[in-house]
C-alpha cells in the first residue's frame, strides 16, 4: 500500500515530476500574462502585440524554470522528511520550505542563506496554516443532515 | 622640509627662460607630496600652498574642499522627501501592532470576564495578560485539533425510523483499498462482500462510514461503493480529533449513547479512545479471498437481534479472538446446550403419564433453536426477496435525481428570477420536476394497459 495517505495526489518520488510540471505551468503562465502586458504596453502603438510576443517568449519561460526549480526542490525535501520521520505532518512542509530557500540562496553565503530559508519556511507554514483553516472552513457543508423522513423505507426490523 | 617644498616650488614658478636652461630638470616637477614623508600639519601647509597657487592660476579661490572618495563619497541620486503616506502606513502598521498585543491578553469581555476575575482575583495585570494569552493560544490550537462539530450526527430520528445501535466503520483498507501506480493512478477496491455488508446491517444498525481520507476523495469513492445510502451518515477527516499527529475517532461527539455504539476498524489508532468499543479487523490488503467482512455478519446481526443492553460486554467477551470462528463456537455450544436440555425435558416428560399436564398438546419433534436464529432466518428471507426491487427502486430515484440536476444545470436562470424570487423561476422547476417524473409514472400505466 502507497504510504501517502493523500489520495489527491501521487505517492511520493512521483509526486515530485508532477509538482515540478505543475510549477512551471504556473510560472509559465503567470509569467505569460505578466510579461505579454508587460511588453505591450512598453511597445509603440501598432506593435503592441508583436512585442508582447516577443516579451513574454524571452521571460516567461525562464519564470517557469525559476517555479520549477523552487517547487522541485520543495517536493524532493518534502519527500525526504516523509520518509525519514515516517509520519505524515504539516511539519514535513514547512521543513521542506526551509530547506529549499537555504538551498536556493546557499550561494550568498551563510546568513543570506538562513534568513532565505526562514522567509521560505514562514512562507510555507502560512501556506499551511492556510490550508488547515479553509480545510475547516469549507467542511461545513459536509456536515451529516438528518434524511427525509418519507425518502428512507423504514427497516424491515420494525 | 618645509623649505624643500618651498624651493622646489620656487623653482617650479621659474620663468620659462631657467627653464630652457636645464630643460630635463625643469620638466621633471619634483613637488613634495603628503605621501612621501610629510605629516599633520606640513601637510596642511602643502595644502594651503597647493591652495594658493591654484587660486593664482585659475583667478578665483575654491570655497569647497573636494568632495569625500570611496566609501562616504555622496550618491548622485536625489533623494525624494519621504511621503506623508508612508509615515501614515508606518501609524497603521504600529497602531494594529499594539492592538493585536492588547486584544491578546486582554481581559475576557462581559460575564466571563466577571468569573474570571473572581478565579483570579489578586493577580497584576502582567501576569493575567500572560496568563490570557496562553488560554488563547491553547483555545485556538484545540480547536483546530478538535472534531469540527461538538455533535457530529444529526439527532437520532424519531420510532420507527431510528435504529437502536450504530456501527461505525472504517473506509480505508476495511471496506476499501487503494493503490496507486504509473500506468493507473489511483485505483479503489471493494472488499468482497462489501456492499452486501451494508445492505444487510441496514436492516439492523445505523450505519456510520468514519473515515479518515478528507471528503473531497473519500465522497467520491463513497458515492461508488454506497449508491444507495445505506450508510446515510458519512464523517471525513475534519471530524477525528488530531491527538499526538494521529487522527482519533472520538466516539463521545457521535451524539449517540455510547453503550449502543460499535466501531469497527483495522487501525487501532483510531478506537484509541473508546477501546471498549470497538471491533479490531485485520487490514484488507486487496486480497480477493477474504470473508473476515462477511463474516462478521451473524455475529453483529445476532448482537442486534438478541437487544443486548450495552454492547460492550459481549465485545469484551470476544475481544482478542477472530469473532467469526468463536462466534460460531459460542452458537454450536449453545445449541447444544439447549439441546441436550430439551432431551432432558423430552425424557421427564416420557416420565409422566398424565396426558393433560403436558403443555401445548404437541411433542416436540425437533430440538429448540434459538430465538435469534430463527429470527435471522426470517430476515435472511426477508432481505432476499426485497433486496432486489428496494435495489432497483433506489437506482431508479438516483436516476431522477440525477436528470433533474442536469436539467437544472442547462436551464435558463434569468438575473430578473434571481432578484424577484430568489432562485429558478418556482414554476419552471416544478414543470421540469414533472417533467421528470411523468415518464416514470408512463411507465406503469403502459405496463397495466399491455395485460
Amino acid at each position: 500500500m502507497p504510504r501517502s495517505s493523500d489520495h489527491s495526489r501521487d505517492p511520493c518520488p512521483y509526486v515530485i515530476f508532477s509538482d515540478l510540471g505543475a510549477s512551471f505551468a504556473m510560472g509559465a503562465i503567470g509569467g505569460g500574462v505578466w510579461y505579454g502586458i508587460k511588453g505591450a504596453k512598453n511597445s509603440p502603438r501598432g506593435e503592441r502585440f508583436p512585442g508582447a510576443l516577443v516579451s513574454l517568449k524571452a521571460r516567461a519561460p525562464v519564470l517557469g524554470g525559476n517555479f520549477a526549480v523552487w517547487g522541485g526542490l520543495f517536493s524532493t525535501f518534502d519527500c525526504g522528511m516523509k520518509g525519514i520521520r515516517q509520519k505524515e505532518d504539516p511539519w514535513n512542509s514547512i521543513a521542506a520550505g526551509f530547506f529549499t530557500g537555504g538551498v536556493l540562496a546557499a550561494r550568498g553565503g551563510p546568513k543570506v542563506a538562513i534568513t532565505s530559508a526562514a522567509i521560505g519556511g514562514v512562507f510555507l507554514a502560512v501556506i499551511e496554516g492556510l490550508g488547515i483553516v479553509f480545510t475547516r472552513a469549507f467542511a461545513d457543508q459536509n456536515r451529516p443532515m438528518m434524511p427525509q423522513l418519507p425518502d428512507i423505507a423504514p427497516p424491515a426490523s420494525q | 622640509m618645509a623649505s624643500l617644498a618651498r624651493i622646489a616650488f620656487s623653482r617650479a614658478l621659474r620663468p620659462a627662460s631657467s627653464a630652457r636652461l636645464s630643460p630635463a630638470w625643469a620638466a621633471r616637477r619634483t613637488y613634495s607630496t603628503p605621501f612621501n614623508g610629510t605629516t599633520g600639519s606640513s601637510q596642511q601647509s602643502a595644502r594651503n600652498l597647493a591652495a594658493e597657487a591654484l587660486a593664482q592660476k585659475t583667478g578665483h579661490t575654491p570655497t569647497q574642499p573636494t568632495a569625500p572618495k570611496g566609501k562616504n563619497k555622496p550618491s548622485k541620486i536625489e533623494k525624494t522627501p519621504t511621503s506623508p503616506a508612508v509615515y501614515a502606513l508606518y501609524a497603521l502598521l504600529g497602531i494594529t501592532t499594539v492592538g493585536l498585543a492588547y486584544n491578546v491578553g486582554c481581559p475576557y469581555p462581559d460575564e466571563e470576564g466577571i468569573e474570571d476575575a473572581k478565579k483570579h482575583p489578586d493577580e497584576s495585570f502582567f501576569a493575567g495578560y500572560i496568563r490570557r494569552a496562553e488560554e488563547r493560544y491553547h483555545a485556538a490550537r484545540d480547536k483546530m485539533a478538535n472534531p469540527i462539530w461538538d455533535k457530529l450526527l444529526p439527532d437520532p430520528l424519531p420510532a420507527p425510523y431510528q435504529q437502536p445501535y450504530t456501527l461505525v466503520i472504517n473506509l480505508d483498507n476495511t471496506l476499501i483499498h487503494s493503490t496507486w501506480d504509473k500506468d493507473h493512478g489511483w485505483r479503489v477496491a471493494k472488499r468482497p462482500g462489501a456492499e452486501y455488508f451494508l445492505a444487510y446491517l441496514f436492516q439492523h444498525y445505523e450505519i456510520v462510514i468514519f473515515t479518515t481520507q478528507t471528503a473531497d476523495t473519500a465522497m467520491r469513492i463513497l458515492e461508488k461503493l454506497d449508491p444507495y445510502q445505506y450508510a446515510p451518515y458519512r464523517l471525513y477527516r475534519e471530524s477525528t480529533r488530531y491527538i499526538d499527529g494521529k487522527h482519533v475517532k472520538d466516539l463521545s461527539h457521535l451524539n449517540r449513547d455510547l453503550s449502543k455504539v460499535i466501531i469497527m476498524d483495522s487501525n487501532p489508532d483510531a478506537y484509541a479512545l473508546q477501546p471498549e468499543n470497538s471491533i479490531a479487523m485485520k487490514p484488507w490488503t486487496g486480497d480477493a479471498s477474504d470473508t473476515e467482512l462477511v463474516g462478521m455478519i451473524p455475529f453483529l446481526e445476532t448482537l442486534a437481534l438478541t437487544e443486548v443492553d450495552d454492547v460492550r460486554i459481549p465485545l469484551a467477551k470476544f475481544r482478542g479472538k477472530n469473532i467469526p470462528v468463536e462466534f460460531a463456537k459460542w452458537e454450536e455450544d449453545l445449541k447444544e446446550q439447549m439441546r441436550l436440555q430439551w432431551e432432558e425435558e423430552q425424557k421427564s416428560k416420557k416420565g409422566k403419564g398424565f396426558g393433560i399436564f403436558r403443555v401445548g398438546g404437541q411433542q416436540q419433534e425437533q430440538p429448540p433453536v434459538p430465538m435469534f436464529e430463527m429470527q435471522r432466518q426470517q430476515f435472511q428471507e426477508h432481505f432476499m426477496r426485497t433486496h432486489k426491487a428496494v435495489e432497483e427502486e433506489a437506482a431508479e430515484n438516483l436516476k431522477r435525481q440525477k436528470e433533474l440536476e442536469s436539467k437544472l444545470k442547462s436551464m435558463k436562470i434569468s438575473v430578473w428570477d434571481i432578484m424577484t424570487k430568489g432562485g429558478p423561476d418556482p414554476a419552471a422547476l416544478a414543470a421540469l420536476a414533472a417533467e421528470t417524473d411523468a415518464p416514470a409514472e408512463k411507465a406503469p400505466q403502459a405496463a397495466e394497459a399491455k395485460p
